[in-house]
């Protein structure tokens, strides 16, 4: 028999995979037309970039959900931590230069690789980004991303972190409200933060989970990871 | 070169025909599998770009279909789907067995993306 919760998750679940359509309409049509001589190019490249960001935050939502479910097989696998920042880097790179912020990858040190879902890994650490460029920063002109992996005792630490201080106490409040308030991180942003709990739901269905913390001096979030034993014995 | 694209969704298919065609291609668009192998009788395409996705009769049976007629047996074919790419790993070796050349999870695909593998296909077909 099936539950109200579950009713109510395949609905929103339809709907989001529903969205997919016409935000793709839009993107792949603003792709098209930015080569268009005739046309101003920076508009259309505006448009395909904050479509394929909302493309990419339903995809991720529509993946946390799978990971979560007990009918989804999740298949954790040796994934390569430098080359995923590097990947992601990439991918966000044209959504933060329209927001004017820079991106800088930190890769302190040698990293083996990490067990994980490299789909899910993408996409939370992706959607982190995006909720990070939104932040407001007034007096700075032009502000700094850093995409971090660094070793602790616990494993691998992956995460997003900003230059200008975000109020850690608010953003783990927001986590908390996210049932109640439309505007869960109403210090930090306008918007409502969805990439942040689409995040740490994949995280979760990872064994892990999305922490606020600090890297030198710099505040943000991040996930642990545990390194793949296998390949460290040979 | 004539690409035969299947896919359901109208708008979808006419940006991916427009690009295809403003970079020298010639299209067939088909919306279903059954529209497909007729489409693929008459153009005799070069390079398939195939949606999995379909009503009435999913890409697989198209997939089936096509490589079972002996001139097609070396077309190189796309898929080009929403399926996500979690649900396709469970099928990768009949993919290979089917000769499937690329695939590719259309959410994230950009034309310029969908436009250089076509090219890599036609490369390869030449």
């Amino acid at each position: 028999m099936v539950t109200a919760e579950e009713s109510h998750q395949a609905l929103l679940r339809s709907i989001a995979e529903q969205l997919k359509m016409p935000l793709m309409y839009i993107a792949r049509q603003a792709e098209f037309y930015r080569t268009e001589e005739t046309i101003e190019p920076t508009t259309f490249r505006d448009m395909q970039i904050n479509a394929d960001m909302a493309l990419r935050l339903v995809d991720s939502y529509i993946l946390g959900l799978d990971l979560s479910t007990k009918q989804f097989n999740l298949q954790l696998e040796p994934v390569s931590i430098s080359s995923t920042l590097y990947d992601v880097a990439h991918d966000l790179t044209p959504l933060l230069r329209q927001r004017n912020t820079e991106l800088q990858l930190v890769l302190a040190g040698r990293y083996g690789e990490v067990m994980a879902h490299k789909q899910g890994l993408m996409a939370a650490l992706y959607n982190v980004g995006s909720v990070l460029s939104e932040i407001e920063a007034p007096d700075v002109e032009k502000r700094t991303i850093r995409i971090v992996a660094h070793h602790t005792p616990a494993g691998i630490i992956a995460g997003m972190y900003v230059d200008e201080s975000i109020p850690t106490p608010s953003l783990a409040r927001g986590k908390a409200s996210q049932h109640n308030a439309r505007q869960p991180f109403a210090e930090a942003t306008a918007q409502t933060g969805a990439g942040i709990f689409v995040a740490d739901a994949i995280f979760a269905s990872m064994n892990t989970r999305l922490r606020f913390g600090r890297f030198r001096g710099n505040h943000g979030l991040a996930a642990t990871l545990q390194p793949n034993r296998q390949l460290q014995l040979v | 070169m004539r690409i035969l694209l299947v896919e359901p969704d109208i708008i979808l298919a006419k940006i991916y025909q427009n690009t295809f065609e403003r970079h020298g291609f010639k299209v067939s668009w088909a919306r279903n599998a059954q529209d497909a192998i007729c489409e693929a009788d008459e153009a005799h395409p070069d390079i398939v770009v195939l949606e999995m996705q379909l009503a009435t009769h999913s890409g697989a049976a198209f997939l089936y279909e096509f490589r079972s007629y002996a001139d097609w047996q070396e077309t190189p074919i796309i898929l080009h789907t929403l399926i996500p790419p979690d649900s396709l790993q469970l099928f990768a070796e009949t993919f290979a067995e089917l000769k499937v050349t690329s695939v590719l999870y259309k959410p994230a695909t950009s034309l310029r993306k969908l436009l250089s593998t076509v090219k890599d296909c036609a490369t390869m077909n030449v």
